[in-house]
């Protein structure tokens, strides 16, 4: 199977809905998400350890740079796709609740991303993979600055752009380094894991690629952009930068830092991680005191990335493998907690936590539906949220006693902040009068949403077994020197 | 040096179909001219006339594919113009003559051996403008722009001038050769870094780059539009090539003083032009603006000057260039019709102008140098050349200016998307349409195929 099908297909999708005479952009939105979810379960049924079944592309592209339009997928990427198109495809499902304006151009821009970020996670070769990552960032400006609600949607969007983009930039100034620091200019992957940097060099490539890293995560203190961003855009737009945009950072660290600068990553990764931790505590914090639902899954949002960033920064095979499970936990989970904020959003108009109470006695199965997903983002067991987080804060405890700590009271927090919230929304005194339950597609989403949850808790290995190779590779060599 | 010919006579033929009535001939004369002249340059009949003129011209690779630039982008702003100037204008043929004549001037400007031809080319190319400035004349800015473009670059001229006088008095020649040889035999004079320095000044003003930039704002902004275009694309690029075979000239003698010289102006450069144009209200003010950071930006290239360098330079120009001309002329276009000239006017633009919001945001979304548009590969070779030549913290501040730069880009493009307001429908005939769709498709290609287009130039 090529690997340029899950570009192309939604890619042409999103031309065919622009240029299409008459309007069928839902459905065909929908049928091309769905069917690159089936294209990549074909890809994973035919996967085999060295990932031989998936055709790679690879041609030159720019001659004169030494720039090749090379796409491929290991496990690792196979992953990424994965989280990234399921997450697409739930984002379109919700989109299908509300009404949009132009909605010809807001399902053509969310494939256009979809697009974008299959290709950051298939790009073998670095300067490609800069474009698709940048160019993913255009379709997620316009939406935001089209579809966002409120009356801040321009400064916060344009500051969120040019947030990443302050950190892209200084990340293609390391990879035009790296793609000219060897004789002839070349970007592909293998020359650039081949490469031999001094100490020096790694710690500015290092610091450049980290940057843009944790801008698009974030990691504290690069956050700022992100509660206005995600409180103020459409509820599929923020799940799909929750979901996948901030996959995209996490991915690129184990894809590009880990491998190409290990004595930097082992020198001053500890720094990193005390960053990221310090970023648990604090966001868990100021969620605590958030009064506003989507505000607050934001900040928990944040907790989340950034212990998953901490765990892949210990440098260790448990601390990857259980980052790669918390990503494909937390992609999953913040999709739903977003679409419920959203349904909570339909029933009042607003998302002040204190205006909900007793809805659990009119919409008993949201209510249950609810709390599934809650645990799995607290992270309670036989959930999808608790063996990764579980493993991350094994290796934590491993390299720094004193960051597990930090880390895991920011958790324990976590646990507070939305257990209230769910009380005080679910339970507490009733404000509503008459309600029935929510509409039977929003169950099925929720439904889904709530399996996956339950399932990747019960069966975690199949994301162990399907980047051991990758992770591997990307470990091996360095523990060999 | 054929090319010179066939474009003086193009630009006689003008002025005189203008004077026998037949206004219509003029205009596609004049493209036939320009496409002719840019078949005779690729194929290379470009003629010798070394005997003749003296070895006062070069037509090397780098004059060539200057001229080609040259030629290309005046072409499009020929077929702006056309859309800018309304039919019952009087004079238009004398205008379009003066554009013709200045457009010689930058190909002699890129050719130049000898510093007379140094000099002839600047005031060839200048002196038209001037007056082209003041051509709107009922229009009181149109005049002052004409005037203080006229004063300032009188200035410019005076410091040309002295400047080629002292070289000349240091070793008795003009010829860039002679002098080589009197370098080498009678080493560098005090006179001759003062002549070189005086040069430099003429150049940096005729740039628009910091110190000598003070009039380009009031010019950008009272100046016809298609002036106003024509002096960021056309003029840029001609004075660069020119530039760029100047350094070539002396950077052999005391690199490294022009080095730091051209660093501190490129800085400067950068920085006032983006920091200044972010409390731009008017469109072409910013626009003015952003293309003195540009500058900026491209001197990096100039002073990190190595092999290919001179490509880079092409690229970011042309990239720089079709996109201004785009979103010029789509300003034209909002201000003829409906008057508006500020940033907040345009809002709204996408409700009813689907092609011109389009064109509008692919040229904002190029200047912020995104991908895959010409304007990413425009801002990559610079600083590709800039990190390959160790400057590293060159490209470190360039990056920094280009994103508080990109502010701007994104506020006008947040301001277009804006759904709350709009302006109503524009009129634009289908071959407008054409054009615009034209400089979209060659933004993007020139992003998507940057080798042919850098094969093209190299």
């Amino acid at each position: 199977m090529n690997i340029l099908i899950i570009i192309l297909l939604p890619f042409l999708s999103a031309l065919l809905i622009l240029l299409a005479g008459k309007d069928y952009s839902q459905r065909i939105a929908l049928i091309s998400a769905a069917a690159s979810v089936i294209a990549i379960g074909v890809m994973l049924a035919l996967f085999d350890k060295d990932a031989t079944t998936i055709t790679s592309i690879d041609l030159p592209w720019i001659k004169s740079m030494g720039v090749h339009f090379h796409l491929g997928a290991d496990g690792l990427s196979l992953l990424m796709i994965l989280i990234c198109n399921v997450v697409t495809l739930i984002s379109m499902y919700v989109s299908l609740g509300d009404t949009f304006s132009q909605h010809r151009l807001y399902f053509a821009l969310l494939l256009l991303m979809q697009t974008f970020m299959n290709g950051v996670f298939t790009a073998k070769d670095i300067f490609l993979y800069y474009i698709f990552w940048e160019l993913a960032l255009i379709p997620a400006y316009f939406l935001l600055l089209i579809w966002g609600k409120g009356k801040h949607v321009r400064p916060a969007t344009i500051k969120f752009f040019l947030f990443t983009l302050l950190g892209s930039l200084f990340m293609l100034v390391a990879i035009v380094w790296l793609g000219n620091v060897g004789s002839i200019a070349d970007f592909s992957l293998a020359t650039i894991y081949g490469l031999e940097i001094g100490t020096q060099e790694q710690l500015f490539v290092f610091g450049a690629f980290m940057l843009a890293y944790g801008i698009k995560t974030p990691l504290f203190p690069f956050h700022s952009w992100l509660p206005d961003t995600y409180t103020l855009a459409p509820a599929p737009v923020t799940i799909m930068l929750s979901g996948v945009m901030s996959k995209m950072a996490l991915y690129s660290i184990i894809r590009f830092v880990l491998p190409v600068v290990p004595d930097a990553v082992e020198q001053y990764g500890i720094y990193v991680v005390y960053l990221a931790t310090l970023g648990v505590m604090y966001a868990s914090v100021i969620a605590l005191t958030q009064k506003d639902l989507k505000r607050m899954f934001a900040y928990v949002s944040i907790a989340h990335v950034g212990l998953i960033a901490a765990g892949i920064l210990t440098y260790s095979v448990l601390g990857i493998q259980g980052s790669l499970i918390q990503m494909a936990a937390h992609a999953i989970n913040t999709a739903g907690l977003f679409f419920i904020a959203q349904i909570l959003f339909r029933l009042k108009g607003n998302f002040d936590i204190n205006s909900f109470g007793g809805l659990r006695q009119y919409m008993p199965v949201f209510a249950g539906l609810y709390m599934v997903i809650m645990f799995g983002s607290i992270g309670v067991p036989l959930t999808n949220g608790f063996v990764g987080e579980f493993m991350i804060f094994t290796s934590l405890y491993r390299l720094d006693v004193f960051a597990a700590l930090i880390a895991g009271s920011g958790i324990i927090l976590g646990a507070v902040y939305m257990l209230t919230s769910y009380q005080k929304i679910m339970l507490g005194p009733d404000t509503v009068t008459t309600l029935s339950d929510i509409t039977n597609s929003d169950k099925t989403l929720l439904y889904c949403i709530a399996c996956i949850v339950i399932i990747t808790g019960l069966y975690p290995s199949w994301i162990t077994s399907l980047c051991d190779i990758s992770v591997h590779n990307i470990i091996h060599p360095y523990l060999q020197k | 040096m054929n090319t010179i010919i066939l474009l003086a006579v193009t630009g006689i033929f003008s002025m005189f179909s203008g004077i026998f009535r037949q206004k219509q001939l003029a205009l596609p004369a004049i493209l036939i001219a320009f496409i002719s002249a840019l078949a005779m340059l690729t194929f290379g009949w470009i003629g010798n006339y070394d005997d003749i003129l003296n070895n006062m011209l070069i037509f090397d690779n780098l004059a060539i594919n200057f001229s080609l630039v040259i030629i290309f982008i005046s072409i499009f702003i020929f077929i702006m113009s056309q859309y800018y100037y309304s039919d019952d204008i009087e004079h238009l043929t004398d205008l379009f003559a003066l554009f013709v004549f200045s457009i010689i001037g930058g190909i002699l400007l890129v050719s130049f051996q000898n510093l007379t031809m140094l000099f002839l080319g600047t005031e060839i190319l200048s002196i038209p403008l001037y007056i082209l400035a003041a051509s709107n004349r009922r229009n009181l800015a149109s005049n002052e722009a004409g005037l203080k473009y006229y004063l300032m670059g009188s200035f410019a001229t005076c410091f040309l001038l002295l400047g080629i006088t002292l070289i000349y008095g240091a070793y008795g020649s003009f010829d860039l050769t002679d002098i080589h040889t009197s370098l080498a035999t009678q080493g560098i004079s005090s006179l001759f870094l003062t002549g070189v320095v005086l040069i430099l000044c003429s150049f940096i003003f005729k740039l628009s780059a910091v110190p000598f930039h003070f009039w380009a704002p009031d010019v950008y902004h009272g100046a016809p539009t298609v002036l106003t275009a024509f002096v960021s694309t056309v003029v840029k690029v001609a004075v660069m090539g020119a530039l760029l075979r100047f350094m070539a000239f002396i950077g052999n003698y005391n690199s490294e003083k022009w080095v730091i010289l051209f660093m501190l102006v490129s800085v400067a450069t950068m920085i006032f032009g983006t920091i200044v144009s972010i409390k731009q209200k008017n469109f072409k003010r910013l626009l003015a603006y952003s293309g003195m950071a540009n500058v900026g930006f491209v001197l990096i290239a100039i002073l990190t000057a190595g092999e290919g360098s001179s490509g880079y330079i092409l690229y970011n120009l042309t990239a720089y260039s079709i996109a201004s001309i785009l979103a010029f002329t789509i300003y034209s276009t909002i201000k003829s019709q409906t008057g508006i000239d500020t940033i907040k006017g345009i809002s709204g633009l996408v409700t009813h102008n689907k092609l011109l919001a389009t064109g509008l945001l692919v040229s904002m979304l190029s200047f912020a140098g995104f991908p895959p548009l010409a304007g990413f590969f425009g801002k990559y070779f610079i600083i590709f050349s800039a990190v390959k030549a160790g400057d590293t913290w060159l490209a470190i501040i360039a990056i920094l200016t280009s994103v508080i730069a990109a502010y701007n880009y994104l506020r006008i493009s947040a301001f277009v998307v804006n759904a709350n307001n709009s302006i109503p429908s524009l009129k634009i005939t289908t071959r407008y349409r054409i054009f615009i769709i034209l400089c979209i498709a060659l933004i993007i290609g020139g992003g998507i195929f940057p080798d042919q287009l850098f094969g093209l130039l190299h």
